[in-house]
């Protein structure tokens, strides 16, 4: 497809509505020897977990998906992704297939999609089919999650398996065990009125001595039983998850009216394990409790990546170094969320003091 | 606690067969590749570094050629659980293979073709003209 023509389909009407886009000219570039270019029409730089990244893509519809389910971005960023949709490729999406070698990571989805993540440079390199590039789900709910869990080490960020929720800025992380509870006690916190920032996997940054943890804006997935306690699933269907499982996955500000921010400077590290008691009890744990959880939950990276694996670990240094509490608990999620409320509460009272 | 992340990415496969064909130093976890490479070695220039997985995790899912190529990389794929990773800059070829994947057809066509990067298509920097809002 020609650069007229794909310019024909996505008219300036479509840009003036999209400012932060730009269009590329109809200057030829200099190209090396033997390859031919993929012009794209549409570049945006986006945020992912608190990373600056650009994207750059021949598709519109791609373009503008990201644009609505991603918080943009100002200033240099970190990684690239390259996409390109080929013009008239319709063919459905296949199943998902992982592998990765020292620097490099692919993840194809049959063989008209497929994701190069060059971890030495930040650069995706993709080529897709218009029905991936077409899809809305397809780019906040898959994609992104997985690029922020390849990228995190190379790019600053830590990835810490837990919930993240934070009142007035001030973050708890719910750590725990897949199956723990940690996505159901996010939603009944944020029915308490603390902001909602992840459910499963937070990114932790830190500079000039304070940590921060992100959220990736990827929807709070649940499993069927949850509906018991939170009626709005009733108006969502579940389906089969990236891992297999029946779950809903559903935007938190949409469903449960959660109040939603991407950051949060975390206060405290909670480790949640569901008991048949509803009595709650809290026992401070010490931090290298809390740094072999985070070893042990992290993706091993090969020695072509050591640099980035040390800025992970001290990273790591930094969450072990927060109070860190194991927090056991049962009865309904409403009752367990009030009595983390309430602890948080009388630990918030020091932090403002 | 929860456990340790299996290898997912099959990222830490052993490689304990070798040896140096020229100035390549080529590692494997199939002894008969390795074999099968000193016999009837490829043109290797210019890799310095190759390592190439059996993937007995997979089985071959077709024989269509996907080629995707960046400023440093040239990819390719034979279906979706063949792939082939060039890095231009370190001279490292690596490569995930289908067991259903001959020998032949690895050493005298996938690794000439991503070498030469075919049908390169990349998506270029261009001189870009911001619409104002």
């Amino acid at each position: 497809m020609t650069l007229s023509a794909i310019c024909n389909l996505w008219p300036n009407r479509a840009v003036s509505l999209v400012p932060q886009f730009t269009v590329a000219s109809r200057r030829p570039a200099q190209r090396p020897r033997g390859e031919h270019a993929i012009t794209p029409i549409a570049e945006l730089s986006f945020s992912l977990a608190g990373a600056g990244c650009n994207l750059r893509t021949n598709s519109a519809a791609l373009a503008e998906t990201l644009r609505q389910s991603t918080v943009s971005w100002q200033g240099s960023t970190l990684c690239a992704f390259n996409v390109e949709a080929t013009s008239d490729d319709l063919s459905p999406v296949g199943p998902a297939h992982f592998r990765g070698m020292h620097h490099v990571v692919v993840a194809s989805f049959g063989v008209a999609n497929v994701f190069v993540f060059d971890l030495r440079r930040q650069v995706v390199t993709a080529k897709v089919s218009q029905t991936l590039a077409n899809d809305p789900d397809f780019w906040p709910r898959v994609l992104l999650p997985i690029a922020a869990g390849v990228f995190a080490s190379t790019i600053g960020l830590l990835p810490l398996h837990s919930a993240c929720l934070s009142r007035n800025g001030d973050g708890v992380l719910i750590a725990g065990e897949s199956g723990a509870g940690k996505s159901t006690l996010a939603v009944a916190l944020a029915q308490r009125a603390f902001d909602y920032i992840s459910d499963d996997w937070t990114y932790c940054t830190s500079a000039q001595g304070v940590l921060t943890a992100h959220g990736t804006a990827a929807r709070i997935k649940l499993l069927p039983d949850a509906a018991r306690h939170f009626p709005s699933l009733a108006a969502h269907q579940t389906h089969i998850s990236m891992n297999g499982e029946l779950a809903y996955e559903v935007h938190a500000n949409e469903t449960f009216g959660a109040s939603l921010r991407q950051h949060s400077r975390p206060r405290m590290l909670v480790f949640f394990r569901r008991t048949a008691e509803p009595a709650a009890r809290f026992t401070q744990l010490a931090g290298s409790e809390a740094r072999l959880y985070m070893e042990r939950s992290v993706e091993r990276l090969p020695p072509q990546l050591a640099e980035a694996a040390a800025v992970r670990s001290r990273l790591m240094d930094d969450v072990a170094a927060l109070p860190c509490w194991s927090f056991e608990c049962g009865g309904p999620p409403d009752h367990i969320a009030q009595r983390l409320e309430t602890f948080f509460e009388d630990r918030r009272k020091d932090w403002i003091a | 606690m929860i456990e340790t992340h299996p290898d997912l990415l099959q990222r830490f496969v052993p490689t304990p067969f070798s040896c140096m064909l020229g100035e390549t130093h080529v590692e494997s976890n199939s002894e008969a590749l390795i074999s099968a490479i000193q016999t009837d070695p490829p043109q290797l220039h210019p890799i310095a570094h190759l390592k190439i997985i059996i993937d007995h995790t997979t089985t071959e899912d077709g024989n269509i050629l996907t080629h995707i190529n960046s400023a440093h990389l040239n990819t390719l794929l034979r279906g979706t659980t063949t792939l082939l990773i060039f890095d231009r800059d370190t001279r490292e070829l690596l490569a995930f293979i289908a067991p259903e994947v001959s020998f032949s057809e690895l050493l005298h066509s996938l690794i000439p073709a991503v070498l030469r990067g075919e049908q390169v298509a990349e998506l270029q920097t261009h001189d870009i003209g911001t619409i104002a809002p």
